[in-house]
């Protein structure tokens, strides 16, 4: 158990490690942020001298190590546009991201759940056709433009709800729903699969000869083996949520680090994107490897091998 | 439970053999079961499938409509009319005639965008995962195939590549290479590889322990053979339904980014672009800018992903025996 966990902890450092390598790459050889950050009538020497304070000037490889090296220690350089620690910038943005992820998340879950037993053990009736027909429009829907609808009825229309900004459980809302529906519709399949694929098991055959109440089977026998691999799938989606939002951030002007590393984008802010991407792909590696000993500790097979 | 039975006759054949426990065929014929070969059960399942028919004669006008978008788009999807700039649609006292959805902020008219744009999307959707698909048949089989070092390298890419989220990567590389449409397939195309690859790699390691793979091998057929006649032949099925469910994912993921303003550049009609420019004037009330080419798009994934649901049921024999 301790060596898994090692072994897939060392997996996760190297990911990240190639992750930092490729980032870093790419995003210096795609342009000259010191041109964007001048004013334009700023002499070459200017623009050289930026450069050397910026570190710019040296080779790539430096550069790297350098950037390695302060990545460590939690200092990813300071944001050529705010002119503040990139990582403090996007760590502050992350608590509203997180808001809005684990909100829709929650949705989904509490959702998608108990719809994807319904429509399993009703299988084939109205409620299922339903819940399929629904998850299909779910699945199918571009998540940005389900945000605009909602924009369009529930803040233009009918006047009920904030459409942009951050600040009461109201202007929640709209963006978590939004974001929830692909989620809600995938994991409604999934679940109601999982189920059906479980309910056509031995085992459930021997609960039900045995005399189990079928409320018993359905949620202890069956239920429980359908949600142990749910939870990969789940968590997996937990982590690219948080990229996913970027989209939903922008249409409901929510101030996420999603939004920001759009901004920086546009302004080819080095160290704020690399940051943001560090972020997200170290929740997204720390969640896979949560995901993955959860997984373990829940499949018993699993659990008494060694 | 005994007229399901008749009605779905394929348990009676299996690969052409009657296995133990089952009726042999004319006994079989002799009860009134009917056989059926499963290339007609899957056209009988078709052709009776209403939902499926619909998706397919929808997704049959969407595709006719994107290639002869030229005589099928009422208007130039990029020429404006300054003075029908925000007309509403032509069911409005307001609307005017060859504006029958409208038109956006510059006074373009919203179908001709629409149908424009669905060929960009589906352009973009099957081209850039045809391209994926071939580097991660390539990967997949190499690293199935030959296992050790190659397997390790190519599956720790795939890691790598999946430890990214694929929204972000693919807006870095549109940001270096600039807006354009075949950056934009070839960044889809190389953000998609990883999942194609991960199947294909665990569908040969099941199947190069076969009885089979050994025989050819023993006979001498050279590697490449081996990979290509029988791993990916026999690996077709799970690929087939990879593909029909990326699809509509790469279709979605360039609207978004198009959307956002690093997809195809401005001069080309494109779905996501047209959705961005009408969220502008929303709040104006100027609702059809943006609402008509989101619910194209919808339909048009919607029909897809019927196709893939159905398609997915008629090839893994596992879901079907269900039904």
């Amino acid at each position: 158990m301790g060596l898994y966990f090692l072994r897939r902890l060392y997996q996760a450092l190297i990911v990240l490690f190639v992750v930092t390598l490729i980032v870093f790459i790419i995003l210096h050889v795609s342009g000259d942020p010191v041109e964007l950050l001048m004013p334009p009538d700023a002499t070459s020497e200017d623009l050289q001298d930026m450069r050397r304070t910026l570190g710019l000037d040296k080779p790539l490889v430096v550069q790297y190590g350098v950037f390695l090296l302060n990545a460590v220690q939690g200092n990813m350089g300071i944001s050529y546009h705010h002119g503040q620690p990139a990582l403090k910038l996007v760590l502050e943005r992350l608590p509203a991201s997180l808001e809005l992820v684990v909100a829709s998340m929650l949705i989904s879950l509490i959702l998608a759940i108990p719809l994807g037993i319904l429509a399993a053990t009703n299988r084939g009736k109205l409620l299922d056709r339903l819940c399929l027909m629904g998850s299909l429009v779910g699945i199918s829907s571009p998540p940005f433009w389900i945000g605009i609808v909602f924009i369009l009825v529930f803040a233009v229309l009918l006047q009920w709800l904030p459409s942009s900004g951050r600040g009461s459980w109201m202007h929640l809302i709209l963006p978590a729903t939004s974001l929830s529906l692909y989620r809600l519709a995938l994991f409604l399949r999934l679940i109601r699969a999982g189920m059906l694929d479980v309910m056509a098991q031995d085992y459930i055959r021997t609960a039900r000869s045995k005399g189990v109440r079928e409320k018993m089977v359905v949620y202890k026998h069956a239920l429980k083996n359908t949600l142990i691999p749910f939870v990969t799938i789940a968590g997996i989606h937990m982590g690219s949520l948080l990229a996913g939002a970027i989209v939903t951030e922008k249409i409901f002007a929510w101030p996420g680090m999603g939004r920001l590393f759009l901004k920086s984008i546009v302004v080819m802010d080095f160290p704020v994107i690399i940051a943001w991407a560090l972020v997200v792909a170290v929740i997204f590696l720390v969640i896979n490897l949560a995901v993955d000993l959860i997984y373990v500790y829940l499949d018993p097979r699993i659990r008494n091998e060694k | 439970m005994k007229s399901e039975v008749k009605q779905n006759p394929i348990n009676l054949e299996a690969d052409g053999e009657i296995t133990e426990g089952t009726y042999s065929l004319p006994e079989a014929r002799f009860l009134g079961y009917r056989y059926i070969p499963a290339e007609r059960q899957i056209l009988h399942a078709f052709l009776t499938n209403k939902m499926v028919l619909g998706a397919s004669v929808l997704l049959l006008l969407f595709i006719l409509c994107a290639v002869f978008a030229e005589w099928v788009a009422p208007m130039d999807p990029l020429e404006q009319t300054l003075r029908a700039r925000l007309t509403p649609p032509i069911w409005y006292d307001k609307g005017m005639a060859p504006f029958f959805l409208g038109t956006d902020s510059l006074g373009r008219d919203v179908l001709s965008n629409v149908i424009y744009g669905l060929r960009i999307s589906l352009m973009v959707g099957l081209l850039s995962v045809t391209l994926s698909l071939l580097i991660g048949l390539t990967l997949g089989l190499i690293a199935g195939y030959a296992r050790g070092v190659w397997e390790s390298l190519i599956m720790r890419a795939v890691d790598v590549q999946l430890s990214l989220p694929l929204i972000m990567v693919a807006m870095c590389f549109m940001v270096i290479f600039g807006q354009g449409l075949y950056k934009m397939i070839f960044v889809l195309a190389i953000t998609g590889w990883a999942t194609y690859a991960r199947t294909v790699r665990s569908m040969v390691i099941s199947i190069r322990e076969k009885e089979y793979v050994e025989a050819a091998h023993a006979l001498g057929i050279g590697p490449v053979t081996i990979m290509l006649k029988y791993l990916l032949l026999n690996s077709i099925t799970p690929i087939l339904v990879l593909i029909a469910v990326q699809i509509p994912h790469v279709i979605i993921l360039e609207a978004t980014l198009s959307f956002l303003g690093v997809g195809v550049p401005v001069t080309t009609p494109s779905i996501g672009m047209g959705i961005a420019r009408g969220y502008q004037v929303l709040f104006s009330g100027n609702w059809w800018a943006s609402i008509f080419p989101g619910l194209a798009l919808m339909l048009l994934v919607g029909c897809i992903n019927v196709l893939a649901d159905w398609l997915r049921d008629a090839l893994e024999p596992r879901s079907r025996e269900e039904v």
